[in-house]
Parts: structure tokens; sequence; C-alpha cells
């Protein structure tokens, strides 16, 4: 018997490749759901890990960082928040 | 003979006549002999005609005579005796009539019966009047009041009458009236009508109504099968020949020709929607004459207080309970049969009003049932389903308008105010839009509860189908649910779709760089509801595809990657055998199962036809390393359904204590037809290889059930090289597992011994966030199978239950 494949659907799932399985620190999503203010998860809503090991989603952390109160700062730990290079 | 007594009772009755015009003052008894004299004789003459025509018709001439006779002298208790008399003939003998008769018959009984009812009331009347009320003993008022209360029971006689005749009303015409009938009518109205006291007309009208609504009620169920036409139109012209009789005959009864039309509107809908109405829901369901029954409703929604009229009689006589809400029919029967209501009722009733006083109760037995969700949800996406393709005409036309009222404006090309009976139902059922999937919606008591089960059924269908092929329907369906729920509940929905035509246009990029043959879903796992994967090892050569098709996604997506569902999708394969070539789509899990096969098959084979290796389900499961019996199951039967593996059912009398059932299926490649159509030929000498010990994958396999392997063991399947990963994958898990392993001793220590599932339920519930798919149940499956071998549990194979040492 000789088998040849000609075409094969199949079903993956995406994931971030740096997330461990935590929530986002604002908005208490999962990292492979998008924000609160997206519609559809994935590229159009990434996430960013600070230098502090810290993980969220783009669009929280600017959001964070664009009100009064940041400072700048990380909002889990208090400490300056620098992006991962 | 019978001629002769024809003459004798024709001119008996010329006799009769004459003599009681004399002796009409006189005493009741000579009445009375009369009258039995008159009945005999034409019960004789009736025995006497064998259904002969010619002596039915004489039979009949004779009773229109007799009729006009007790007229002429006002006795009415002959007409009635002979009512009677000649109702009792059965069928048989009414079809033996010929329509002439038949007709003519009913022309004058008809008369006749209004003429008598009209008389009697003048007879009685003129008592009341002369104020020598007094003098009347009691009980002959009684006497007449109480054929007043007969005459519509008189009327559903005519309708019975006419239930054996099949006649055609439409050759009903006023002007054939019998000269000598009008004469009678007129000379008796000359002198009494004008002369009614109002409170008596009044009475007339009130009893003419309810007489012809009676005769009508009584009749028209009866003619209906036979009647293709519309039965409204037949009721109006049965009122309109009942009416305008009475004005022929100057009764004047309504002496407003506009009242008069109105009147008799009243009379003919009413008829008519009392009939349709108890009719309606076998008519839905049988679908007979649905043209007639939604031209009649319409119409006769027309009348006041008629929609209440119908919602009542389908809620409070408990037929939609006996009709539709049944114990003994299933939530899908019931959901078809519910939207053939709503269809029905959309159609006849745009205020909505009856559905409204319909649905609650409706729905409030829906909810009662723990299938109707998935019913309904299937039932809305049914890919016949025209609710969405209604809903598509509504939209172009009410695009740009934002509530509800506009569809209603739509509907009525005139405005009409909403009906008074509006009021019985609750304003928010007023104001909802009764499109059908609206409707349907409104069975979920919530809509969050709606979504979910169509999220739920929306990923199944995704999954097993072809996304690419049905998205475009899908889509068209979500828009449509999406304007009727907040954007918060279909963001799933939503996401799913997305992630769909996405995948589609990351297919085509890696297509055009790679020429890849493998088109992914690649899935928002977040959004999906669970979907069911199994581990299964699959062959190299798609996961050779796979790899490269990672690849690239991650070129494509850098802080991305894929993680594969193994057991979905489906793969195109041309299967080349000895003899013929195989062109399918498989399953991957048949397809590993394939590959798994042929390379047992492979490494067993000899060089003659008797070497033919054949392979168990268990030697199967090994080599996918997949535990789930059923899968595999479902995997080989298309396998064996389309013919590139044969089966075998070999009695192992051997293998009985091992606790094995006797009958063991196998397997092998059949690569001829010849192995499809004789298969045991080629198993004589596997047979006898199980005795010696010469078929090496069989007996090692046979005789460890996978909960029991040990690599060693299983080292000449081929399935070894593979195992050390496994066995890695099990390390890891096993600090997982680590930290529940007190919570399981717990467990089984409080409730005894316990299957795999039960332990992940519990599991499930003691830790927080912790929930089982099946990948991580197998994983904890392998973690106590572990622990079985270091005999720190005990596992019983035919129950499947742990236990502790
Ligand atoms: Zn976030
Ligand atoms: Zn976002
Ligand atoms: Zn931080």
């Amino acid at each position: 018997m000789k088998i040849i494949v000609k075409s094969i659907t199949a079903h993956a799932k995406w994931a971030w490749k740096t997330t461990t399985n935590d929530i986002c620190g604002i908005c208490r999503l999962d990292f492979e759901a998008c924000c609160p203010d997206c519609l559809y998860p994935g590229q159009t809503c990434q996430i960013v890990e600070g230098a502090c090991g810290h993980i969220f989603h783009v669009h929280c952390i600017d959001k964070w960082l664009n009100s009064e109160n940041s400072q700048n700062l990380c909002p889990m730990d208090r400490l300056a928040w620098k992006k991962l290079q | 003979m019978n001629q002769d007594l024809k003459a004798n009772i024709y001119i008996y009755s010329e006799n009769y006549k004459n003599d009681l015009l004399k002796i009409r003052k006189n005493s009741e008894s000579i009445k009375f002999e009369t009258r039995n004299t008159l009945r005999s004789s034409l019960a004789y003459q009736r025995d006497r005609c064998d259904n002969n025509n010619k002596e039915m018709e004489n039979v009949v001439d004779t009773f229109l005579k007799l009729l006009l006779i007790s007229e002429e002298v006002r006795d009415h208790y002959i007409t009635r005796e002979l009512d009677a008399k000649i109702l009792v003939w059965d069928a048989q003998e009414w079809a033996n009539l010929s329509q002439e008769w038949i007709l003519k018959l009913l022309k004058d009984f008809l008369f006749i019966q209004f003429f008598t009812f009209l008389e009697l009331s003048v007879l009685l009347d003129s008592n009341l009047q002369t104020k020598e009320i007094h003098e009347l003993d009691e009980k002959n008022i009684k006497k007449r009041i109480k054929i007043y209360e007969d005459f519509p029971k008189l009327a559903s006689n005519l309708g019975n009458f006419l239930k054996y005749s099949k006649v055609n009303l439409n050759a009903f015409k006023p002007s054939n009236v019998p000269k000598s009938i009008i004469n009678i009518a007129n000379k008796i109205i000359k002198r009494r009508y004008s002369e009614f006291p109002e409170r008596l007309k009044a009475f007339v009208k009130e009893t003419l109504s309810s007489t012809i609504h009676e005769f009508l009620s009584t009749f028209l169920p009866s003619i209906n099968p036979d009647f293709k036409a519309k039965s409204l139109l037949m009721i109006r012209s049965i009122t309109k020949f009942c009416f305008s009789t009475c004005e022929f005959l100057g009764y004047e009864v309504y002496k407003n020709q506009a009242q008069l039309i109105k009147v008799q509107n009243i009379i003919a809908l009413g008829a008519c929607l009392e009939y349709r109405t108890n009719n309606l829901l076998d008519c839905i369901k049988s679908h007979k004459d649905m043209d007639g029954c939604i031209y009649d409703i319409r119409e006769c929604l027309n009348l006041e207080n008629s929609r209440t009229y119908v919602g009542n009689f389908l809620k409070k006589e408990q037929v939609i309970q006996l009709k539709i809400l049944n114990p003994d029919r299933s939530t899908e029967e019931i959901v078809k049969f519910y939207i053939a209501i709503i269809k029905f009722f959309k159609n006849v009733d745009p205020t909505n009003i009856i559905l409204g006083l319909l649905a609650e109760d409706i729905h409030l037995y829906l909810r009662e049932r723990s299938d109707v969700n998935r019913c309904v949800v299937s039932e809305i996406s049914a890919k016949d389903s025209e609710l969405f393709d209604e809903d598509d005409g509504l939209e172009k036309n009410s695009y740009s308008s934002s509530d509800e009222s506009d569809q209603e404006q739509e509907n009525y090309k005139e405005w009409k105010p909403l009906p008074v009976e509006a009021k019985f139902i609750s304003k928010s059922a007023r104001k909802r839009n009764y499109d059908i999937l609206n409707q349907l919606i409104g069975i979920f008591q919530t809509k969050k509860l709606f979504i979910n089960e169509y999220q739920r059924l929306l990923s199944k269908r995704l999954i097993e189908n072809n996304a690419l092929d049905i998205f475009d329907v899908e889509k068209k369906q979500l828009d449509i649910i999406k304007r009727r729920f907040d954007l918060e509940l279909v963001t799933g929905c939503l996401v799913m779709l997305n992630d769909i035509s996405k995948s589609h246009s990351t297919n085509e990029q890696i297509a055009l760089k790679t020429e890849s043959i493998l088109l992914c879903t690649i899935i928002s796992e977040k959004y999906w509801p669970s979907i069911q994967s199994y581990n299964i090892v699959l062959p190299k050569p798609i996961l050779e595809e796979r790899t490269i098709y990672s690849q690239e996604f991650e070129d494509l997506n850098p802080n991305m990657e894929l993680q594969w569902k193994n057991s979905l999708g489906n793969i195109d394969l041309s299967v080349e055998l000895s003899d013929r070539t195989i062109e399918l789509k498989l399953s991957a899990v048949s397809v590993a199962i394939l590959y798994a096969i042929q390379d047992i098959v492979e490494k067993g084979k000899g060089g003659t036809k008797s070497d033919t290796v054949w392979v168990e389900l268990k030697d199967v499961m090994t080599a996918i390393e997949c535990n789930n019996k059923d899968v595999v199951k479902k995997g080989i039967h298309s396998l064996t359904e389309n013919e590139i593996l044969v089966e075998i059912e070999i009695n192992s009398q051997n293998l009985v204590s091992s606790g094995f059932s006797a009958f063991v299926s196998k397997y092998t490649i059949a690569e001829t037809r010849d192995m499809l159509e004789n298969p045991h030929l080629y198993n004589q000498i596997t047979e006898r290889s199980d005795k010696s010990n010469l078929g090496s994958n069989e007996i090692n396999v046979e005789l460890k059930t996978l909960e029991e392997r040990e690599p060693e063991k299983i080292t000449q399947t081929g399935v070894y090289d593979d195992f050390d990963e496994a066995e890695d994958e099990l390390e890891d898990s096993r600090e997982d597992f680590g930290l529940y392993w007190q919570y399981i001793v717990g467990m089984l220590t409080n409730l005894g011994p316990l299957p795999i599932d039960r332990i992940c339920m519990m599991l499930e519930m003691f830790v927080p966030d912790k929930s089982f798919d099946d990948a991580s149940k197998e994983t904890l499956k392998n973690y106590l199978d572990e622990k079985v071998r270091k005999s720190e549990l005990n596992h019983t194979n035919q129950t499947g239950m742990y236990s502790l040492s």
C-alpha cells in the first residue's frame, strides 16, 4: 500500500511565545484574549513584557502609563516601567 | 301501490288542509290525531321507497306539501315532527336524491324554518299584546317559548341535513324560492311584521343571528373536506342568502342597508372564525388548505375582539396543551410546530396580538424541556432555515430605521390603529419585534443562554465542516443575530468567525511561499467553546507538513506559536493498493490509524499470502497512543467502510484467561479485492501463529493492556521510539499532579474506589481554577497508572476504578 497525502486541513490554537498561563494584571483577562477595548485578539492586541518581568496587553499598559498617577511605574511592583528590549 | 299511496296522501292532505282550516280553533285532540295519521302515512311511504330515486323524490314532494300545509294552518308541530322524520334519513338515502331535489327541499325547508319562527313570534307577541296575558295558561306560554328556544336547534338540524347532501350552495339564489312559499309568507308578513313591537323586532334580530350562526357552525365543519373553495366565501354567500331571504319576504329585520351588511358580515365572519379556529392547529400542522385558512382568518380578524377570541380559544381550551405542548412530542417537533404557528400568525395578524397571547405559555413550557436550547438553536441555524431569509427582506426595507414600529408600518400599507384588544397583552410584548427569530430567542430565559448555545453549536459546525465553505452563511446569520444582542454577548462568535477569515489569509500567504498542502484553522482558543481533541501520534508526512507550516507561521508572527489539535481535521488521500487506487477524505485519526497499521503490517510481513499480519484494536491504540477506544474504533470504522481495511472476527479461546472477550476483531490492509471477499483465507496461518510464539506483534500486545504497558514489552511493535517522548511528558506532568496527590488520596480514602472521570471532577472542585480537558485527563491517567506501577494505587481494568493499595 502506498499512501499519498494530497491535502490536509488541520486545527491549531495560537499562543504568545512569551507568556505563562497568567492573566494581564491590569484588565485581568487572559493574554490570549484581547484587552477590554479591543474586539479581536491576536496581532491587533499584542502583549508586552517589562524589564521587571510583568506582562500586560500593550493597550492596557499604554492606557495605564498615560494616566496621571502612573508616574511611569509598573502597576504591579511600582518599579520604573521599561519595555524589555 | 306506491303511486296510489302517494295520491292518497296528497288528496288526503288537501282535505286535511281544508279540514284544519275549518277546525283551526278546535280541539287539540283532533289536531293530534290528524298529525299522527300524516306522520304514519309519510313513514309508510318512506319505508316503501327502497332507496329508489323516483320514490324518494315522491316522498320529498309529499313532505314539502305537508310542510306547506302545516304552515298554512299554523300547526308548527307537524313541521317539527316531519323534520325529525326526514332528518333521520342516513347519508345513503340523501345520496340517492338528485341534486335538483335536494336543492328544492333545502330551499323550502330553510324558508319554512324562518317562516315558522316569525309566525310564532307574532303569535306569541299578539298574545302578550292583547293584555290578556293572565288568560293564557302558563303551560301554553312555556310551550311557545320553548319553540323559540328550539329554533337554533332546528337550524342545527338543518346543518345536519346539509351534511348528508352534497349540495352546491353556490346554486342558492333567493329568486329560486317557490312562488307558493312567497305567497304565504307575504300574507303573514304584511299582516304582522309592521305591527311588531320594537322589543320583538330586537328579539327577532338577535335570534336570527344566533340561528344563522348555529346553522353555519353545524353545517360548515362537515363540508370542509369536500370544498376547495374558501369557506369564508361560502359562509358569506349562505349568510347573504339567509338575509336576502328575509328582505325578500319583507321582514325588514334591518331597515338600514348599511347595518344589514354589517350584521351579515359579523355573522359570516363569526361563524367562519369559529370554524377556522377549531381546526386551526390541525390545519397548520398538516399544512392542508393553508391558503383558505390564511385568507379566512385574515378576513375574520376584522371582527372586533376576534384576536382575543382566537388567542383565548387556543389557550384556555387546553388546545395548545393537547396539540402542541404534549409530553409525547419531542422538543424538536414542538419547536418546529411553534415556528409554523409563528409564521402563520405573523402572516395573518401583523398586530401580533394573538401571538402575544400564546407565546408565554409555549415559552414557559419549552423552558422546562432540557434539550430546548439545543433544538431551538439548531432549528435557527439549520442549513435550510428560512428564518434568516425572511429577516433579510425585512432588513432591506427598514434598514435605516431604528425601532420596531417601522416594521409595523411596513406591514400596514396604510396606517391602522392597534385594535382595542392590544390591551390584553403586555406592553413589552406589544413592542417586541415579532419576527420568528426574535420569537424563538424569546424562549430562552436570557439572551446569554441563547448565545451560549449558539456559540457552542457554531464552534461545532466550524470545526466539523470545512469552515470556509460555511463561512458566508454563518457570517450572514451572525450579522442578523448581532443586531439583536449587545455586542458583548456576541463577541465570542465574532472572534470565531474572525479566526476563520484570518486563517484563510494566513493559509494563502503560506501557500504562496511554500506550496504547503496544509490548510490550518488557527483558533483563539479562549473564545471557542470546548474543542474536543485527543492526543494521538500522527504520521510523519503530516507532521512534516505541520513543521513547515508552523515555521512559516512564526515567520509571519514572530511573537506567536501554534499548538496543534492533533485529532481534528481531515486529509485528502490517494491510497494505492495492489489492485486499485482509492481517492478519499479521511479524518486525522483515521489517517493516523492507517499509517500505524501499515507500519505494523510491513514489519511483520513475510513473502507469502499466508503471512498476512492482522492487527487488533489494542495494537492500534498503542501505536497511536490514544486511550479512547471509541475514537479509535470510529477511525477504524471509516477505513473498513472505505474498504481500505478488512476486518475478521476470531474466536481466540486462548485469550479468555487474560480477561478479553472470546471474539476479537482483527484488521489488516485490504491489498486486493480478494482479501475483502475472503478475508479468512488470509488468516489461517496467523491463527496458528497465535499459539506458537510466531507473530511477535500480537502476542505481546494482546496480553498487555494499555494501562499496564511497560516499555520493554512493546519494543517490537515499533512504538518504542515514541515512547521515550511519552515518558518525558510523564516526567513533566508528574510535577503538576504531585500537588494533587494529597487530594486524590483523600478522596479515595473517603469515597472508596473512583473512576478517572470522578477523580477529575473532584479535583476540579477542590483545586481552584483547575479544569480538565481530554489531554490533561490523559496526563492524569498516566500519572495514576504510574502510581499503580509503584503499587501505591490499585486499578481494576473491568470497572476502570482506582483505589488505594
Ligand atoms: Zn490587559
Ligand atoms: Zn487591545
Ligand atoms: Zn512589574
